[in-house]
């Protein structure tokens, strides 16, 4: 029943074709008559037989007497370590053999971890039995991905097969060993819990949960966890059926927003209720935020110091938040007043929009004479610097009445001017425009005047090469 | 993407403090899945490529791959990367992609086919081994279509041989068994189904040509009847090799040192071995009370000293002078008795 489920389940990983399990013992049996080399020709029987019967497909319905030859095998040209142990231990070989249900576990045992499915075969390898001294160039293997050109000498893959055979036998005879319960699946083998081979972990161990503040004085003090004694759900009144206690859509729930609000007890009637929870719930919100950072911070979960920090940048926003516009107000300097666009040391690039002082001392001066009578009658405040020749540049404007002669003739003058101005468009000033390419409307060389970068100090008659010059020797007197 | 620790810290912060954007479910099972667990699952692997990779250790790669999948990330990308100098890097890498379990190939002239196997604890480098690579059959590609493969996922037998594995005065053989054993262990499981063993993966070690050879062979195994005892119900394997097979010889080595090793090792108190509780004294009655039975030695009650109280002293006391008070009066009727007998023999009393 073993085998034929492994058939079925091995036929949907083999590609297409059915293995001809004949051909394949066929292969080892072809192998073991010519890579045995140490071996003389007496043993081969024995050997072959063995091996042949462990790896061919027929072993299901052959029954093997080579049990009993085993016991009788007592070759003195053996110079393995397997002949050794047979010599020596002639009757409690016996019991050894019998004991494990098959000979084809081998004279070597192994240990055993389970956990792992490992077996370990401590005795020694015989390297004359392994290695296969190469005489020249291995030619068969040249053709694999890595072939073994540094290597002197070749495996015989023979022997570490049976080798393997013998360890895996026993290693499966433990398996079986274990107990099995039967799923739907298959026979299940228990393995068993604890790692014979103390293989490390790759993370340690997650750290036991530590104690709130709370849950450390309530252990301290000998008070109860409401988590114990409280249920999950609560019988709500409003809506007649069992719902949670805490979270989204909780039992009797009091902080909703209710059109109406009652006035209890002590409440000022005149206070706005739905402003009152608001801040409550928000304060909860606040409180409940920060003690649950804070247990964490203290538990390790968290860097040190980052409630604090996250509680201070919270209060500079809302207290920004509140002063709102205000800050501007104290921040920023009023328009009008030119500010010094300098950068500072610190601002690198950014300029700083401090006030300075050179151009606070000319809009000074400039506002000092901002009167119609130039600032010469203004009252002096206190700290005012003095006003020198605050009319030098300053122009007074002169009053021109309708009636005089000199403005009527020129009036009109002007104001065509200034109509012409308008009507045309620009004069010098356009042409200035039009030039720079203000005014272009399409993108062509000749909408506008279009600089390209040549000119004639750029023109280079020659070209190439010749282009560079002569190479001229550089004298000393060429070099002074 | 495994984050960081301070990334996961900072994470927590923005949940903690309100901030909307925290991950979908899934992610949030993801970024669990990574944490530390009190029993650990099977290590994923990370496939590099160091400076300069040849074509054959591409293959070398991909064949790992193919062992070890689903458990396993094969990264395309050449990595400045040397091991044994600067593991910062290999470090980042393994956290972000939680690996816990590395192998870097790499094929210069001074090393040849060069394959850094190591893994990692606590997201830093713990052991590593380079290994020279001298033979390499691919099971993907030399072995052939008619070889039976082994199925992605399934869990190998492995074996050691060879007295060397135990030996660690120059080299220390053992851990690198220790290694190998983690590599190739595949996913740590409970319970296995036994039919569902398919392959066998050998480690053999012998001194050859001047140093010591590790030979790593791959069978396919078979479980087949039992010819010799045909009512057994345990079964004896067929094995056919399979690939992919190494030949390789030790080169560099890191071991972690003793404190990290052993840290390493240490598991929570909850899975450490129990020593089992015969409790043959202790019985629970059905009402849940649970009594337990103290078995002592035959007491000789009678040579027992006991407590003494008020009581039992003045019975002792009132029997005491009954005694007393029964002897003086029988020594009084002893005396006139023989009082009596004086008068009767000398004719007068006898006067003291």
């Amino acid at each position: 029943m073993v085998a034929k489920k492994e058939k079925s389940k091995r036929s949907k990983n083999v590609e297409e074709e059915e293995v001809d399990y004949a051909a394949v013992a066929d292969q080892f049996a072809d192998l073991s008559d010519q890579d045995s080399v140490e071996e003389e020709d007496d043993d081969d029987d024995d050997e072959n037989d063995e091996s042949s019967s462990r790896n061919s497909a027929d072993s299901n319905d052959e029954i093997e007497n080579s049990g009993s030859d085993d016991d009788e095998e007592d070759s003195q040209d053996h110079d393995d370590s397997e002949g050794d142990e047979e010599n020596d231990d002639g009757e409690e070989d016996d019991i050894v053999r019998k004991m494990t249900t098959n000979s084809f576990a081998g004279t070597e045992p192994c240990s055993f971890d389970m956990h792992n499915l490992l077996a370990i075969n401590s005795h020694q390898m015989d390297t004359s039995k392994m290695y296969i001294k190469k005489a020249g160039k291995y030619n068969d293997e040249e053709d694999i991905t890595i072939p073994p050109e540094s290597l002197d000498v070749a495996v015989n893959e023979k022997y570490l097969l049976e080798k393997a055979a013998s360890g895996c036998t026993q290693l499966i005879a433990a398996l079986w060993q274990l107990p099995i319960e039967s799923s739907d699946i298959g026979p299940m083998v228990s393995l068993p819990i604890h790692d014979g081979s103390k293989i490390p972990r790759q993370l340690p161990p997650p750290p036991p949960k530590k104690e709130t503040k709370w849950e450390k004085f309530a252990k301290l003090r000998g008070i109860s966890l409401n988590k114990e004694k409280r249920s999950q759900k609560v019988f709500d009144e409003a809506t007649g059926e069992w719902m949670y206690r805490h979270g989204y859509r909780k039992a009797n729930d009091d902080t909703k927003e209710w059109p109406i609000m009652e006035v209890k007890g002590n409440d000022d009637p005149y206070a706005d209720p739905w402003e009152k929870q608001r801040e409550e719930k928000r304060s909860r919100k606040d409180k409940n935020m920060e003690s649950r950072m804070r247990n964490e911070e203290r538990a390790g979960n968290l860097v040190k110091g980052t409630t604090n920090k996250l509680l201070k940048n919270r209060e500079k926003a809302r207290m920004a938040g509140k002063a709102g516009g205000d800050l501007d107000r104290y921040n920023v300097p009023p328009s009008g007043v030119p500010v010094d666009l300098r950068p500072t040391k610190g601002s690198g690039d950014i300029k700083s929009m401090k006030r300075g002082k050179a151009s606070i001392t000319n809009a000074l001066l400039a506002t000092q004479r901002s009167t119609a009578s130039l600032g010469n009658f203004d009252k002096m405040l206190e700290g005012e610097p003095e006003r020198k020749k605050n009319h030098v540049g300053a122009k007074k404007r002169k009053y021109e009445g309708s009636t005089d002669k000199t403005v009527i003739s020129t009036e009109a003058e002007r104001a065509m001017k200034v109509f012409k101005h308008v009507v045309d468009g620009g004069g010098a000033q356009k042409e200035k425009a039009r030039l720079k390419g203000h005014l272009a409307k399409g993108e062509t060389a000749y909408d506008y005047e279009f600089n390209d970068g040549l000119g004639p100090s750029t023109f280079q008659k020659k070209k190439g090469r010749a282009a560079a010059g002569k190479m001229k020797k550089m004298t000393k007197k060429r070099i002074k | 993407m495994a984050p960081t620790e301070q990334q996961r810290k900072a994470s927590r912060t923005k949940e903690l403090s309100g901030s909307k954007k925290v991950p979908n479910a899934r992610v949030q099972r993801y970024l669990k899945s990574t944490e530390s667990k009190l029993k650990e699952d099977g290590k994923n692997t990370l496939l590099l490529k160091g400076i300069k990779a040849s074509e054959a250790m591409s293959r070398v790669l991909q064949e790992l791959r193919a062992l070890q999948a689903p458990r396993v990330k094969l990264l395309n990308k050449k990595n400045q990367i040397v091991p044994f100098e600067d593991q910062q890097s290999l470090e980042f890498l393994s956290t972000k992609n939680d690996c816990a379990l590395f192998a870097v190939a790499s094929h210069n002239k001074k090393r040849p086919n060069n394959l850094v196997i190591g893994r990692t604890f606590d997201h830093q480098v713990l052991d590593m081994a380079e290994l020279g690579i001298l033979r390499f059959k691919s099971s993907l590609r030399d072995y052939g279509g008619q070889v039976f493969k082994k199925r992605i996922g399934t869990k190998p037998l492995l074996m050691f041989q060879g007295d060397l594995w135990q030996q660690y005065s120059t080299i220390d053989y053992p851990n690198l068994q220790n290694l190998l054993t983690d590599f190739y262990r595949g996913q740590v499981v409970d319970k296995i189904l036994a039919t569902g063993i398919d392959h066998m993966i050998v480690f053999t070690i012998a001194p050859a040509q001047g140093t010591v050879l590790i030979h790593q062979r791959t069978y396919h195994i078979q479980l087949k009847k039992n010819p010799k005892d045909l009512s057994s119900k345990v079964p004896v394997p067929l094995l056919q090799p399979c690939g992919p097979d190494f030949d390789f010889v030790l080169r560099r080595t890191m071991w972690a040192d003793s404190d990290l090793a052993k840290a390493a090792r240490r598991q929570p108190a909850e899975l450490r071995k129990k020593k089992t509780e015969k409790n043959k004294n202790k019985t629970t009655t059905i009402f849940g009370e649970t009594m337990g039975r103290l078995h002592l030695e035959k007491q000789n009650v009678e040579k027992m000293g006991g407590r003494k109280n008020k009581a039992l002293r003045r019975a002792e006391k009132a029997a005491a002078d009954q005694e007393s008070m029964a002897v003086e009066s029988e020594l009084d009727r002893e005396k006139e008795e023989m009082g009596r007998e004086f008068q009767r023999e000398f004719g007068f009393a006898e006067q003291d």
